[in-house]
C-alpha cells in the first residue's frame, strides 16, 4: 500500500500539519514547528477532544 | 582473491545467494543458493573456444558497456574461478537447446545445460557482511549531459577507458569519434553532497580518484590538458595532500565550482561547460573534448527484490544509519561489529571508503571474528530475557519482535514454549515490553525494580516531579551531556534508565500516573542511532496505543511526552526538559486526581478479569549465570 498524507498534530505545541503515513512503516516524525517528536495522527476522536481542551 | 580462492581453508562460493541465516554466534545456518554456471570450473582451462563461437553479443557490464561479450565467458581476466560461466538470460536458450555451439567445440566437455541451482547448507560461527557498494547513477543530473552526450562519462567509464586491459587496451579515446581527447573537465561531487539530487553525504572516495585520473592523464599523455570543477579538494589521508599537489604542479587547473550546464557541438560532439567561478565570482565557458562525472557511491540494495527474496540486511536483520548505510554496534569502540554477535562489516557496506580503509577493516572484522571462533564462547551482558513458563500463553509475539532472533518461537501445536538464546539476547527488554501476559523477566531492568523507582519518584511531591525514561545509550546520555556542559534544566525532571526505550512497558506508564504523575516522558535514541536495531519502532508503537488509551479514558495525551534525544544532543536534553516543564506546570491537582481515580478503577477491572484467566505470577527463576549455547557465563 502506498503512503498518503494524512493530518498529525503536535502534542506539544499543539501544530498541525499533513505528512506521508505508510501503514507499513514507522518513521521517525518530529513537529515543523516547535521539532517534539510527539507527533500523532489525527483522527477524528483526537480532533474532537483537542477542540474540547483548546489544544 | 586468488590467495584466498587457493587458500586449503577458504571455501569460495562465487555465482551464489545466500537466503536465509538462523541461529546466532557460534552457531549460525546459512542457507546459501549457488548458482548454476552450466561450465565445470574444475575442468575449464579457459581457452575461449566456446565464447568464439558463440553467436550472442551484449554489453560487457565490466567494461562498463563500451565492449561486448558473449552468452558464455570470463567475467573479468583475474576472475576467480578462472572458468568460463555461461549466464542462462543471454543464452539463446538450452531448454530445449536452440544453438549448442559452444558444447560442440568444448574439448574437455565442461558445458552442462542440465547444471542445477545447488542450495548448501552451511554451518558458520560468525559472519562478515562486505556487499559493498554502488556507484551513483548521474542520470537525474540531467544538467550534466550524461547520456544525451556521448563525450560526457562517469568515473567508472574513464576508468576502463584507461585502463590497459579496458575496451580499447589503454588507447584513450573519447567515445564519440574515437579521438585521443586533449581537453579534459571533472565535474565534482556528482550525487554526493547534495540534498536534493544524490546524497547529502561526502563519498569519501571521488576526489582522490579524480586526482589519481589526473596523475594518469598527465603521464600518459602530457599533452592533455585537464580542468577539474569542485567545491572542496578533499585529500586527507597519508600522501594524499602530496598527490594533489603534483597534480597543480603537473598543470591540472582546479576551478571552485560546480558547472550549470553542458551543452554539445552537434558536429564536432565537443562540450561546453558553463559554470560560476566561485573565487573570482565570474561566469565562464570552457570548451572539451571529454567530460568526467566523479559520481559518488550509494548503499548497496543487496539482493533483495522487495518480493520475496530478501536482501542479506534483511535477512540478518541490520539496522541503517539516515544515510542509508549499515549501523555499527557502536561508532567508535565497534566499528566493524554489527547489533548482533558474531555478525561483523567490512568495507563499503559500513560507508564509503577507499582500498586502504576497506582492506583494514577487512583485517579488523576478520581478527574479530577469529577471536570469537578461537575462543570458542562469547562473555556477555547479564542483561538479557529470561522466560517465565507459568504465565507464558505462547502467543509468539517474543520472537516476532526480537530483531536479534534471540527467541525461539513458541508452539501451540506441538506444545512449545518460546526458548531464550542467552549468547544471542542483546537485552534491550522489547520482548518483556511488550508480551502481554508478563511472562518476560528481565534481569537487571525487572517490573518491581522499575517500578520501585517510580513509587520513590513520586513518594514526596509528586506534583513537582516529572517521570522521564531514558534509554541508556542515547537520552541519558544526552542528559549527561547536559550536565557536564553546565546546561541548566529544571529539577522536576527524574530519570529512569532503561537500556532501551523498548523496555518501557506500558504499564510503567500506567503505574506513574496511577501514582500522581503529571507528566510522563519517554525518550530515546533518534531511529537512525538505534542500538538494538529497531527497538525504537516498538517504543513508537507502544507510546501510540497509550495516547489512544488515554484518549479514550479521558486523560489527556499531551501528559505523555515522546523525544528522541541522541548523547551529543545535551542542548536538546536542556531545552526539551524545559518545554516539558512548562507542560508540568500547566496539569492541576484535579487532573492528576481524576487520572488516578480512573486508571485505579481501570486497574481493579484488569485484576478482576486476570484472577479469572489467569495464573498467580510465581517469583523471577533465579540465574544460574549459564549461556545457551556457548558454555560462557554471563
Amino acid at each position: 500500500m502506498a503512503s498518503e498524507r494524512k493530518t498529525f498534530y503536535c502534542l506539544r505545541c499543539g501544530h498541525r500539519f499533513l505528512a506521508d503515513l505508510d501503514p507499513k512503516q514507522v518513521v521517525e516524525r518530529s513537529c515543523p514547528e516547535c521539532g517534539s517528536n510527539s507527533v500523532r495522527r489525527e483522527t477524528p476522536a483526537s480532533k474532537q477532544g483537542a477542540a474540547k481542551e483548546g489544544g | 582473491m586468488m590467495d584466498a580462492g587457493r587458500h586449503p581453508r577458504i571455501q569460495l562460493l562465487v555465482n551464489s545467494e545466500v537466503e536465509d541465516i538462523t541461529g546466532f554466534v557460534g552457531n549460525y545456518r546459512a542457507l546459501v543458493r549457488r548458482k548454476a554456471r552450466y561450465v565445470d570450473a574444475e575442468a575449464c582451462n579457459s581457452c575461449a573456444e566456446c565464447a568464439e563461437v558463440c553467436p550472442v553479443a551484449v554489453p560487457d557490464e565490466y567494461q562498463q558497456g563500451f565492449s561486448s561479450r558473449k552468452a558464455i565467458y570470463l567475467p573479468f581476466p583475474q576472475a576467480v574461478p578462472a572458468s568460463y560461466f555461461l549466464n542462462a538470460d543471454d543464452c539463446l536458450g538450452f531448454n530445449p537447446i536452440a544453438c549448442g555451439k559452444c558444447r560442440e567445440v568444448c574439448e574437455k566437455e565442461c558445458i552442462d545445460f542440465d547444471a542445477r541451482d545447488e542450495l548448501l547448507d552451511l554451518e558458520v560461527g560468525t559472519i562478515v557482511v562486505a556487499t559493498g557498494m554502488a556507484p551513483y547513477d548521474p542520470r537525474p543530473n540531467d544538467e550534466y549531459g550524461y547520456t544525451r552526450f556521448p563525450n560526457v562519462v562517469t568515473s567508472m567509464e574513464f576508468e576502463r577507458l584507461i585502463c590497459a586491459g579496458g575496451p580499447t587496451e589503454g588507447e584513450f579515446v573519447r567515445p564519440s569519434d574515437r579521438r585521443v581527447p586533449e581537453r579534459i573537465g571533472f565535474i565534482q561531487c556528482v550525487g554526493s553532497r547534495s540534498a536534493s539530487r544524490g546524497v547529502p553525504y561526502c563519498s569519501n572516495i571521488c576526489c582522490m580518484n579524480t586526482i589519481k585520473q589526473c596523475l594518469l592523464l598527465a603521464d600518459h599523455y602530457p599533452d592533455s590538458r585537464s580542468t577539474v570543477f569542485y567545491l572542496d579538494i578533499r585529500a586527507f589521508g597519508k600522501g594524499f595532500e602530496d598527490l594533489y599537489r603534483r597534480t597543480r604542479e603537473e598543470g591540472v587547473h582546479y576551478l571552485r565550482g560546480l558547472p550549470g550546464s553542458v551543452d554539445e557541438d552537434p558536429e564536432t560532439h565537443d562540450l561546453t561547460v558553463r559554470v560560476e567561478n566561485t573565487l573570482s565570482g565570474r561566469l565562464e565557458t570552457h570548451r572539451f573534448d571529454l567530460l568526467v562525472l566523479a559520481t559518488g557511491l550509494v548503499p548497496h540494495k543487496g539482493n533483495g527484490d522487495g518480493g520475496g527474496r530478501r536482501s542479506v540486511d534483511e535477512i540478518l536483520s541490520l539496522a541503517h544509519t539516515a544515510d542509508g548505510f549499515v549501523m555499527e554496534a557502536h561508532p567508535k569502540l565497534q566499528p566493524v561489529d554489527a547489533p548482533s554477535r558474531g555478525v561483523y562489516f567490512a568495507g563499503c557496506i559500513e560507508s564509503p571508503k577507499d582500498i586502504k580503509e576497506s582492506v583494514t577493516q577487512a583485517g579488523a572484522a576478520a581478527a574479530r571474528a577469529g577471536n570469537v571462533l578461537s575462543a570458542g564462547q562469547v562473555r556477555i551482558e547479564a542483561i538479557t530475557a529470561q522466560l517465565l513458563p507459568e504465565l507464558c500463553a505462547q502467543c509468539k509475539i517474543c520472537a516476532q519482535v526480537c530483531s536479534f532472533n534471540a527467541v525461539v518461537e513458541a508452539s501451540k501445536r506441538d506444545d512449545l514454549l518460546p526458548e531464550f538464546i542467552e549468547a544471542a539476547c542483546a537485552g534491550c527488554g522489547t520482548c518483556a515490553a511488550e508480551c502481554p501476559f508478563d511472562a518476560i523477566h528481565m534481569k537487571h531492568f525487572a517490573d518491581a525494580q522499575i517500578t520501585a523507582q517510580i513509587e520513590a519518584i513520586l513518594a514526596e511531591e509528586p506534583m513537582r516531579k516529572i517521570v522521564a525514561f531514558a534509554c541508556n545509550w542515547c537520552s541519558y546520555a544526552g542528559g549527561d551531556t547536559a550536565g557536564t556542559s553546565r546546561l541548566q534544566y529544571p529539577p522536576s525532571v527524574r530519570l529512569i534508565r532503561t537500556m532501551c526505550s523498548g523496555r518501557v512497558d506500558q504499564k510503567f506508564i500506567w503505574h506513574a500516573f496511577r501514582s500522581g504523575a503529571p507528566l510522563v516522558l519517554v525518550s530515546g535514541c533518534h531511529f537512525s542511532d538505534c542500538h538494538y536495531i529497531d527497538a525504537v519502532t516498538w517504543t513508537q508503537r507502544r507510546v501510540e496505543k497509550a495516547w489512544t488509551r488515554m484518549e479514550k479514558l479521558g486523560i489527556r495525551p499531551e501528559r505523555l511526552q515522546l523525544e528522541w534525544i541522541s548523547a551529543a544532543e545535551g542542548r536538546k536534553f536542556a531545552r526539551v526538559m524545559k518545554e516539558l516543564d512548562e507542560l508540568r506546570r500547566r496539569v492541576t491537582p484535579e487532573e492528576v486526581a481524576e487520572t488516578r481515580r480512573i486508571l485505579e478503577r481501570e486497574e481493579q477491572k484488569e485484576r478482576r478479569k486476570r484472577a479469572g484467566t489467569a495464573p498467580t505470577a510465581p517469583p523471577p527463576q533465579p540465574d544460574d549465570g549459564t549461556v545457551r549455547g556457548l558454555g560462557g557465563t554471563a
